[in-house]
């Protein structure tokens, strides 16, 4: 079934290979003179954007730069573009996998051999999709350190949904689960092409839902809850881990922490949001004094946050989630192969 | 052993039925072959046999007795689906390996001297086949399994006239060389005889006649008279079809397993199959099937069955 299954779909797997295998060179060249950059950077004693402005600072940051280009100039498009592969994958390799026997007919040739039609699909769905996920995985990781290579300090923001998306263990999922939804489309639907669309409108929701809410949903369960002091925030320590304060500063978590929300609470424990008009007068305020009315008012500022160690608890609960989903589905192809009849 | 037996077996599609209520056996060590008009449900009835459909009421078993489309079923049973779908990206030796691979028993040597005989190159990718080649590669792959049974759905109908002859000529050596069972379905008429033993005609989702094509020839003649008398004798014989011919006319009239006296002023003549076929044919409400058997033990010792018979 091995060789079987490798010949019958060696097109396709080959046209996901060149797919990711540009992208990733094109990552893999930038990322690796980012890296070299920045080392260079770090060597002189120079900041990403900042000071000392003497002794060629200034060339060393461009070299960093350029060195990006053009994939950093717009980041975000970027990570929109990275996270649309799994799709591409259940769109070209997941709905024809079984639609094209059905609608070539070819089917009436495979299920009549002695090999019975079960294993036939299940031996496609479990190479076909491992595979995938395999080099969905590869393709994760190799996403996840450019990012970190090119955004070291500023963007940097692992928690981001996009960037979740980016990693080994999400990636890998999505990739199964996007193919594992192709195949099942294509088992229902019996038609490529229809398939195909179905594809990429049911990723397109799932990947859009995720994106939107399930992901910030799943990440701001069970956050520690800890007291915390404001800071004054200059333009090149923004994190969008952190939460902005209504006067312009911002509350940070510790590093690579994520974190969810802020409040103030008063001497007698009641709540204050960071918002609330009780609080203008603080943000009236400039730094300094600002510590000195909180302590005169026996203010107590509280974030509540998710710590980095817990990144991968999270990215392995959303992987586990895709996992299933998938093989619930692949399992749900297999059956109505099974039951298809006439 | 019986090749196929079905019992009672019916399918529906959504509000229309493609087979109903059909009742047949088909003993091993014959070329049946499967004759209906387009739409009479040759198809589906072949799909049941072997199970890529699942009846809607009845059963079908093949070999003796194996569930349809079962493991056992399968491996000795080779299909060769309509317009004998193979993968047309692939090669021809490729088919092969993707064959064998699919398939306990295999003939490697034999396969591919087939197709050496037939001139068709390993190297080519099936989609480049001529429709013939693509047949006869199907045909290939069926031979190679060495099944007991082949089931053929209408393998003539995309071959012309010279490629039809080649492949029923190979079909032919096949049954001789190994002694199997082939079961082929066909909407054309023509030249039945040469090739099949055993007949089944099916129309309109029903059967209407099934037996050796000896028996069905023997059983019938056709009485050919005056015009004017015809009308009289189509009531009092079990006349199939009345065909009119001027003053004359030709009934195909089907013997109870005794010869009618033939009628002053009539001759009678030796039906053949062709005729036999379109008269049937042409009349979807005749039926000629093995009427109820005697059955073995107490139960079957009165004579009553044979009035069930006129």
């Amino acid at each position: 079934m091995v060789w079987i299954t490798w010949r019958q779909h060696r097109a396709a797997l080959i046209g996901m290979a060149i797919l990711l295998g540009a992208c990733a060179l094109a990552l893999g060249i930038t990322g690796l003179r980012m890296q070299a950059a920045r080392a260079s950077l770090v060597r002189s004693g120079c900041g990403l954007f900042s000071a000392p402005i003497t002794s060629g600072c200034g060339s060393l940051q461009s070299a960093y730069f350029r060195a990006g280009y053009p994939l950093t100039s717009n980041i975000s498009l970027l990570i929109i573009v990275l996270s649309i592969i799994p799709g591409v994958v259940g769109i070209f390799v997941g709905a024809p996998l079984l639609a094209r026997e059905l609608e070539a007919g070819t089917y009436r040739f495979a299920w009549t051999q002695a090999t019975s039609r079960t294993r036939w699909v299940v031996a496609k769905l479990l190479l076909v999709g491992g595979t995938l996920t395999a080099a969905g995985g590869a393709f994760g990781a190799l996403a996840g350190w450019w990012l970190l290579a090119a955004d070291p300090e500023v963007f940097a923001s692992r928690w981001q949904a996009g960037q979740f998306g980016l990693t080994a263990v999400t990636f890998a999922a999505w990739t199964l689960l996007a193919f594992a939804l192709g195949a099942f489309a294509g088992a229902l639907i019996r038609r490529t092409v229809p398939a195909m669309a179905a594809t990429a409108a049911s990723v397109a929701a799932l990947a859009g839902a995720t994106a939107w809410k399930l992901s910030n949903l799943l990440i701001s369960v069970g956050p520690v809850i800890h007291r915390a002091s404001l800071l004054t925030v200059t333009p090149f320590n923004f994190s969008p881990d952190a939460v902005s304060m209504p006067g312009g500063g911002m509350v940070i978590g510790p590093a690579s922490s994520r974190v969810l929300r802020t409040w103030f609470t008063g001497p007698h424990g009641q709540t204050y949001a960071t918002y609330s008009s009780s609080m203008n007068p603080l943000w009236n305020l400039k730094e300094p004094s600002q510590h000195a009315w909180l302590a005169s008012h026996h203010l107590t500022l509280w974030i509540a946050y998710q710590p980095a160690g817990r990144f991968w608890i999270f990215q392995s609960i959303e992987g586990a989630a895709g996992l299933l989903l998938a093989v619930l589905l692949g399992a749900a192809a297999v059956f109505v192969v099974r039951r298809k009849a006439g | 052993m019986n090749a196929v037996e079905a019992a009672g077996l019916s399918k529906r599609f959504r509000r229309t039925w493609a087979l109903r209520d059909c009742t047949l056996t088909v003993p091993a060590g014959h070329v049946v072959a499967l004759v209906g008009p387009n739409g009479a449900g040759k198809t589906t009835l072949l799909n049941l046999m072997v199970g890529l459909t699942a009846p809607t009421t009845g059963s079908v078993t093949v070999l003796g007795g194996e569930q349809a489309g079962s493991a056992a079923a399968r491996s000795a049973i080779a299909f060769v689906a309509q317009d004998a779908p193979l993968y047309g990206n692939l090669s021809v030796a490729d088919t092969l390996h993707l064959a064998r691979n699919l398939n306990l028993r295999w003939d490697q040597r034999r396969a591919t001297g087939r197709l050496a005989e037939l001139g068709i190159p390993l190297n080519r990718k099936v989609g480049k086949l001529s429709g013939g080649q693509q047949a006869q590669l199907a045909l290939t792959l069926a031979v190679a399994r060495l099944p007991e049974l082949i089931i053929l759905d209408e393998p003539l109908a995309r071959l012309d006239p010279l490629a039809r002859h080649d492949f029923m000529a190979s079909l032919m050596a096949a049954v001789a060389e190994d002694g199997l069972s082939v079961l082929f379905s066909s909407h054309v008429v023509a030249e039945l005889e040469r090739v099949a033993d055993y007949l089944i005609v099916l129309s309109r989702g029903q059967m209407q006649m099934s037996g050796t094509v000896d028996d069905l020839i023997a059983g019938h003649c056709v009485l050919t008279g005056p015009a004017a008398e015809a009308d009289i004798y189509s009531e009092r014989l079990p006349v199939v079809h009345i065909r009119r011919a001027g003053v004359q006319a030709h009934l195909l009239v089907r013997m109870n397993g005794h010869a009618e006296p033939v009628p002053p002023g009539w001759t009678a003549h030796p039906v053949d199959l062709e005729e036999l076929v379109l008269a049937y044919l042409r009349e979807p409400g005749a039926s000629a099937l093995p009427g109820p058997a005697r059955l073995p033990g107490p139960a079957a010792q009165s004579d009553t069955g044979v009035a069930m018979l006129s």
